[in-house]
């Protein structure tokens, strides 16, 4: 799954090792999700969204699920 | 937090109890080779015995050092609040957690294939190894079944 967390993270001149920090997960974790190699589960989601104070629609890219549909 | 805490401390004490029993053995192993005590298995000749003693205490010892790392990595981290975070982290990590799910999922897979042509390959040269990896194979099959519907009832 895509997301905007790299364009989020850069916006705010965070290091995917703060952003981690931040959301209680580790750098290589927030690297595959930035990639689209990993989708976030709900919980890890939730405080990336929450972290950046924006919408989970906001953050990542569900086109691919409705596409599916 | 405080409940990892106390998990670590209850895996400390496990861990250096396991570890003791490794340096036992260990002990044992050497002491047996080097002729200060007598500990011979029960089949095979004087190679064999030597051999299987020799593997006992390596495995046990590698074991040990391996244990005796995590003890000093557990013990650090307990004493140092960033330490005690970055192992949480670490432990909980979900897409590690996933890997090794995935991991362990297909090498499952790829023990019941090897091992069942392994156990019939076997067969025609020794009924013993042919029968005991066979064995293994269908303890390994069953334990699979017998979790599987214990999770599917659990979720």
């Amino acid at each position: 799954m895509n997301s905007r967390i790299r364009e989020l993270r850069k916006a705010r001149k965070l290091s995917q090792e703060e952003l981690a920090d931040a959301v209680g997960t580790t750098r290589q974790t927030i690297t595959s999700i930035e990639v689209g190699k990993y989708t976030a589960s709900l919980p890890l989601a939730y405080k990336i969204v929450r972290y950046f104070g924006l919408t989970i629609e906001e953050v990542f890219d569900f086109s691919d699920l409705e596409d599916g549909q | 937090m405080k409940q990892y805490r106390e998990k670590l401390r209850r895996q400390i004490w496990m861990t250096a109890a396991a570890a003791a029993v490794m340096a036992v053995i260990t002990i044992f192993g050497f002491a047996a080779e080097a002729g200060l005590i007598h500990l011979q298995p029960l089949g095979g000749d004087s190679h064999y015995a030597s051999a299987w003693r020799g593997f006992l205490s390596g495995a046990a010892f590698g074991v040990l050092a391996v244990m005796v790392f995590g003890l000093v990595k557990s013990i650090r981290a307990l004493r140092n609040e960033e330490a005690l975070k970055r192992a949480y982290v670490q432990e909980h990590d979900e897409r590690q957690q996933k890997i090794w799910t995935s991991a362990r999922a297909e090498a499952t897979r790829a023990f019941l294939l090897t091992g069942a042509a392994a156990g019939v390959a076997a067969g025609y040269f020794s009924p013993v190894v042919g029968v005991t990896i066979l064995a293994c194979i269908t303890l390994h099959a069953l334990l699979c079944l017998i979790f599987k519907c214990y999770y599917s009832r659990k979720y």
